[in-house]
């Protein structure tokens, strides 16, 4: 069922200064766009597709969905059903044993009326034992105090009839406080009932953290970022993190902070006794600053809490959105609060670099304040200079105190510990614009860096569809090839509306699956399947068997993983020089057809890819534009090799063991797990056997296959001369068997049943690049493997010790390696296989390919003409093409019409007239 | 909401667009409250315009299922006389040749645009164009200072009909364009429109029209066998409609498929000479495989779409192509073609198949998968259904229509308290 939205009782949109704005419930305001406007309006009552049908012409769809993701986020829009789409955000919980004391200082100003929304936040809170301190600094009534004393008597409440500085007043509330935390807050606050809790826990796991920085959200705006503590910028004035951004949970992956904000901080007190008291030098701001950066200086951390969250009334109750300035007293306190910080903390280069960037702002800004007629704000630099130069001595001295404590070096303070958010805001309000969804937000949860899940996303919404074309048949026998597209086609089913086109009508039933058959001999069938999918997978002579392919607008994908070419040396090695000469290069022009027609290309292995990207590069693939977006080319190829099945192999029933005459039930198998193909060396095996049976007489030797089943593939020469060899041995149907194909569940009872499983072949360019689909069967059921050197899987056999690596063509190594893996059973080799098993699953195998489905684009590099199916309804070129004057003036007359074409020619006489 | 709907004809009057306007006006009066009047001429179809002799209905204001009409009368003769000298100037592309054929093919109503200013309407939506009537509305609804609407039906294929630069000035000046899909709206947009005021709102159907009843039910009572697998072609019978790729298409289709049975039903009164001939060179042991149902009543499409397993349109001209609504209805795959705008009907793979206009190998290849492939046809047929549910029912398409009504009434009065400040 697609997703509806619905617009948010009690949120409007009007205009505030000119500009478009949504009001929330709490009459709080974001800034917006008319873009993101109209969506908003028009997702009333509408279902996620037509919504994206509706404006998909003007807008791409990841920008619609994001748009109605953040929408959503911001409160703006409800979606339902909502209720399956629970965040992603996991909350740490308490370790068990005795809690520290916290304890909250709060200063506070006649502030009855925030205190009356900040107290029972507090008292609600989860985690204990807490203590409140509240200064009352110089309130000129009484009637906070008497409110306090009414309401919460057990509140320790200081009454300061001389007003204090911000740092002075919060120095007190520490003075008098006993717990192991200081907590504090703002009085314009408001907290979530287990921002105490998120804030220890982040205390108790970083012991050398000095302050845990709460996640601040505007109160009159609560989706949306105050800040994620602070920062002091080396060229103009400190500012809060992220302010204005859409809270995604876009931060909440960050280590450490430059600053904490001391609207809402925790504080260990051990550190505070090290590391000192804030800084009563600061009149107002910087001081929060300036006790974090010392804190650093000093070798601590400070560290965020994503989890606790407070609300900050930050601007006032509700922020008017008209523009709003400090006042000049204020304006003084942060020009002095920024140079007295530096002064203070900085090492002389570092600080010599700061304040000369200080000075050019300040100079910048007298200026501009006396040619706007604001005298007293120019008058306010002037009057913090003159205070930061009668202090400077005293600050120097703290310095050089400080320099003798410090930990790092002062210019390390100043260094980027992250890459600074976007500040989103008009006048102190946040904005929400289409600008900044496409550009800022879109990234984020496109790269996986937001915390909320946005349905608009998932598969289930973005459901996509991908028709597999097999070359091989896919029934309840088949080859590597057909088990390979069928195990694609069932992993990609979870995401994706899979379509298996196969060349010859399947038994198979899958019910996540539709299959349908094609006819090589009429291409339209494939023709049809392929433009009525918006991506398909092909591979092979496909690219010469069905022309159209070349001219197809919708997106494909092209399946390597079988480096055929090279196969072919060893299939027609039969017959005369000329005739192989002729299948190589047919093979070659399909190779480079594949090459030139592919949107995006899998192969098997990095082997492979580098074989492949070397091809890719010999036909112009490997370019500028592809490699504009994406320089590792990963966009263009990339490995989808063989996988195993999601769960582990099972029967029900034997299939030789006590079944079959010759197989009594104590007997070993030794199982030779695939086709009988002219590149493989099944000989060498045979001829090892009589020593093997010599050591393991009860021992079976079982070849699957001897033909292909798929029946128009002939058999290959290689098996004659091997049933030939096992009579030579006297083997043949006593300990040698040779079975045909098993359906695809019996052959996981035969996997189950063996002891062994063997693949030989010889050093060869095929075997360097081939990728077995025998192998990935062994290993899958748990089977010591036996191979030889040389190709990737062999590499595997050996880094994870899965059985024994032999040389090419060598059968006493080989009847050594059989009776060695029989003498120690299969058992001690399953521990080994389980890492392999877990990384190499279907649908983590199919990864990069599943993405490319969700992600991808035409390549490129073939845009040149608008790829689509549909009609594009605009107007030819044809005009531009037509050199002959009275041509054009004809095809003037006949698609403009008459005075058009009269008045092109009068233009283009006399430009003739002016050249002359 | 007072609506007034100006169209060139209205039920009984017969054609798509006319169809459409009726259930639009009736669904906004019954579902929304809305006051729907509709201005219409007293012809029963178009050729009444420019044909004298044409049959007419009575002039004056009746009303049919709580809208209210407005018959007025037409001037023919003079349509009429215009006939050779629209031709000239169109051929040689001549100066004001657009307005020509424009009044050639009238309506001409005088009084209409004075009657439109001074009705007292919220919104004035008028259907379709190359209709005389659209310039009418503008121009009365412009003299009425009241928001103007325009429902289009475009069909970029036609030359003589559409390319009309009187068309685009028109569609320049309105405060919102409906268009009947995404084609229209590309194709406009290309004309250099403002996208912003154009909104795509589709077509609608009834699929409780369709309902209760079985296939082998609607069979038994069209005489259709039971156990044959049937292709049908439901509509107008037309060379631009493509029965004539269909049949060809057949002929490879019964080489594996022999049993299969080709319904063709619909009025083939322009094309009947040439599908007699077609038909009649079929091989002999094929033209058993054929049903014909000609000019067959609204009360038997029911049927007709429920006995077919296939719904196989290939048409290559298609404003919105509602009969595949209707095959959807009946939740059967359906074939189209990738011409004009059928592609943004059919999403491709999905609900149906789409084919090269005039391609009979991958017509009847398409044919062929969904005859093979029972469970893929049903998946596009019952996709189709739900689509029909979630976008295309007449309240859905109502919706959209009065959307847009809506965003045209605020345009004008944001423009009328611009103009008094």
């Amino acid at each position: 069922m697609s997703i509806k939205y619905s617009l948010v009782d009690n949120v409007r949109l009007t205009y505030v200064a000119e500009k478009l704005c949504f009001i929330n419930e709490t009459g709080g305001k974001v800034f917006t766009d008319r873009a993101l406007a109209d969506i908003w309006e028009f997702a009333q009552g509408k279902p996620l597709p037509d919504i994206i049908d509706h404006f998909g012409d003007s807008l791409h769809k990841n920008h619609i969905r994001a748009a109605l993701s953040c929408l959503v986020a911001a409160h703006f829009l409800s979606r339902f059903p909502d209720k399956e789409y629970p965040s992603k955000t996991i909350h740490d919980q308490l370790p068990a044993g005795q809690n520290g004391l916290v304890s909250v200082i709060i200063v506070a100003y006649q502030g009855v009326q925030w205190l009356a929304e900040l107290l029972p936040s507090i008292y609600a809170q989860t985690y204990s034992p807490v203590e409140i301190i509240i200064i009352d600094n110089a309130s000129p009534s009484r009637e906070m105090a008497e409110w306090i004393q009414d309401k919460y008597p057990d509140i320790q409440f200081i009454r300061q009839e001389q007003a204090l500085s911000f740092a002075a007043a919060n120095n007190l509330g520490v003075k008098n406080s006993r717990g192991e935390y200081l907590m504090l807050l703002n009085q314009d606050t408001k907290l979530d009932k287990d921002a105490f809790s998120q804030l220890v826990i982040e205390a108790k796991k970083y012991p050398c953290c000095a302050a845990v920085a709460a996640k601040l959200r505007l109160l009159w705006a609560p989706q949306f970022i105050n800040g994620i503590g602070n920062i002091v910028h080396d060229h103009s004035w400190g500012a809060d993190i992220g302010f204005g951004n859409l809270d995604l949970g876009q931060f909440d992956t960050l280590a450490n902070l430059p600053s904490a904000c001391f609207a809402g901080a925790l504080i260990r007190k051990s550190a505070w006794d090290e590391i000192g008291e804030i800084d009563e030098g600061f009149p107002m701001y910087y001081e929060d600053s300036e006790w974090c950066y010392r804190a650093r200086l000093l070798g601590y951390r400070i560290v965020p809490a994503p989890n606790a969250v407070i609300y900050h009334a930050f601007g006032g109750k509700i922020p008017s959105g008209d523009r709003a300035e400090l006042s000049p007293k204020k304006f003084e306190n942060v020009c002095y609060g920024r140079l007295r910080f530096a002064y203070k903390l900085l090492d002389e280069e570092t600080r010599d670099e700061v304040l000369s960037n200080y000075d050019d702002e300040d100079i910048h800004n007298f200026i501009a304040n006396l040619v706007r007629g604001r005298i007293k704000h120019a008058l306010a630099i002037l009057r913090a200079r003159r205070r930061f130069g009668q202090s400077k001595d005293d600050i120097a001295q703290i310095h050089s105190q400080l320099t003798a404590r410090q930990a790092i070096h002062p210019s390390a303070l100043m260094e980027t510990i992250f890459e600074e958010p976007p500040v989103f805001e008009y006048n102190g309000v946040p904005t929400l614009t289409m600008s900044s969804i496409k550009n800022y937000y879109l990234p984020l949860i496109l790269n996986g860096r937001t915390n909320i899940t946005m349905p608009e996303f998932s598969s289930e919404n973005n459901r996509r569809d991908i028709l597999i074309v097999s070359h091989d048949i896919i029934a309840s026998k088949m080859a590597g090839t057909g088990v390979r597209y069928l195990e694609i086609a069932r992993a990609l089913s979870e995401w994706a509306e899979v379509t298996l086109a196969v060349p010859q009508p399947s038994n198979l039933e899958e019910p996540s699956i539709k299959i349908v058959a094609y006819d090589e001999s009429i291409p339209e069938s494939l023709q049809v399947l392929v433009e009525n999918h918006e991506q398909s997978l092909i591979s092979g002579y496909m690219a010469l068997k069905f022309p159209f392919l070349e001219k197809i607008k919708t997106k494909l994908i092209v399946d390597l993983y079988d480096p055929f070419f090279l196969e072919n040396f060893y299939y027609y090695t039969d017959l005369p020089m000329e005739e192989q000469e002729k299948h190589n290069q047919v093979a070659i022009q399909v190779v480079n057809k594949l090459a030139k027609m592919g949107d995006y290309f899998i192969c098997g292995n990095e082997r492979q890819r580098d074989l492949w990207l070397g091809v890719l590069s010999a036909n112009g693939r490997v370019n500028p534009r592809n490699l504009s977006d994406d320089d590792t080319l990963r966009q263009l190829i990339d490995i989808v090799g063989i996988g195993f099945p999601d769960r582990a192999p099972s029967s029900p029933r034997r299939l030789l063991r006590g079944i079959h005459p010759d197989f009594c039930a104590d007997e070993k198998i030794v199982l030779w797990g695939g086709g009988i193909w002219n590149w493989l060396d099944p000989i060498t095996l045979v001829k090892a056997w009589p020593s093997v049976i010599t050591e393991h007489p009860n021992a079976r030797l079982v070849f699957l296959g001897t033909r292909h089943p798929n029946p128009k593939v002939p058999q290959h020469e290689i098996v004659q001369r091997l049933i030939q060899e096992a009579e030579l041995t006297g083997e043949k149907e006593k300990s040698i068997f040779f079975i045909e194909w098993l359906s695809y569940e019996e052959r996981e009872a035969l996997l189950l049943e063996s002891d062994i499983g063997v693949t030989l072949h010889a050093i060869h360019a095929e075997t360097r690049y081939s990728i077995r689909t025998r192998v990935m069967d062994y290993f899958w059921a748990g089977l010591p493997v036996i191979i030889t050197e040389g190709d990737i899987t062999s590499e595997w056999v050996k880094t994870n010790q899965l059985g024994v690596v032999v040389p090419p063509n060598d059968a006493q190594a080989t009847a050594d390696a059989i009776i060695h893996l029989l003498d120690k059973g299969k058992d001690c080799y399953k521990p080994s296989f389980k890492s392999l098993q877990e990384q190499l699953t279907w649908k983590n195998v199919v990864e990069p390919l599943r993405n490319y489905i969700f992600h991808g684009k035409n390549a490129p590099d073939r845009q040149a003409f608008y790829r689509s199916m549909r009609e594009d309804p605009s107007p030819t070129a044809d005009e531009l093409l037509i050199r002959n004057p009275f041509k054009k003036a004809m095809y003037l007359w006949a698609t403009k019409g008459f005075r058009s074409m009269v008045k092109q020619t009068i233009i283009h006489i006399k430009f003739l007239l002016s050249k002359k | 909401m007072k609506i007034l709907h100006v169209v060139q004809g209205y039920t009984p009057a017969i054609g798509g667009t006319e169809y459409l306007i009726q259930k639009i006006s009736e669904t906004l009066t019954q579902e929304f409250g809305d006051e729907v009047t509709v201005f219409t001429t007293n012809c029963f179809n178009g050729e009444g315009f420019w044909n004298p002799r044409m049959p007419t209905m009575a002039t004056g204001v009746s009303e049919i299922n709580g809208v209210k009409i407005h018959r007025f009368p037409v001037r023919s003769r003079l349509s009429q006389n215009l006939r050779p000298i629209q031709k000239i100037f169109f051929q040689l592309n001549l100066p004001y040749n657009d307005w020509l054929r424009t009044y050639f093919g009238g309506p001409i109503i005088p009084h209409l645009a004075q009657s439109i200013a001074e009705f007292p309407a919220d919104v004035v939506a008028a259907s379709s164009f190359p209709l005389l009537h659209m310039f009418d509305t503008l121009k009365g609804a412009r003299k009425g200072n009241k928001a103007v609407v325009f429902h289009g039906g475009l069909h970029p294929q036609d030359i003589w009909g559409f390319d009309r630069k009187n068309i685009y000035k028109a569609i320049e000046l309105v405060d919102i364009y409906l268009a009947n899909t995404d084609f229209e709206k590309k194709y406009l947009k290309n004309k250099g429109i403002d996208i912003s005021k154009i909104k795509t709102v589709g077509c609608g159907v009834n699929p409780d029209d369709f309902s209760g009843i079985t296939r082998d039910q609607a069979r038994s009572l069209l005489n259709l066998p039971l156990d044959a697998q049937i292709v049908g072609y439901i509509g107008q019978i037309g060379l631009h409609k493509g029965i004539d790729t269909l049949i060809k298409a057949m002929l490879t289709v019964w080489q594996s498929h022999p049993h299969t049975i080709l319904l063709v039903a619909g009025g083939k009164a322009l094309y009947a000479k040439q599908l007699d001939a077609l038909l009649s060179s079929l091989p002999e042991q094929y033209k058993e495989n054929l049903a014909l149902y000609f000019n067959f009543k609204e009360e038997e499409k029911k049927y007709l779409f429920n006995a077919i397993d296939i719904f196989a349109y290939p048409s290559g001209y298609e404003s919105f192509g509602i009969s595949y609504l209707e095959a959807w209805s009946a939740k059967k795959p359906v074939i189209g073609t990738w011409r004009g705008a059928i592609p943004y009907v059919i999403d491709a793979g999905q609900d149906g198949l789409l084919v090269p206009f005039q391609n009979c190998h991958c017509l009847a290849m398409a044919i062929v998968v969904l005859l093979d492939y029972a469970i893929y046809s049903s998946s596009l047929g019952i996709n189709g259904f739900n689509k029909v549910l979630t976008k295309f029912t007449w309240k859905d398409v109502a919706t959209r229509f009065r959307d847009g009504y809506k965003k045209a009434i605020e345009k004008t009065k944001r423009v009328n308290c611009q103009n008094m400040h």
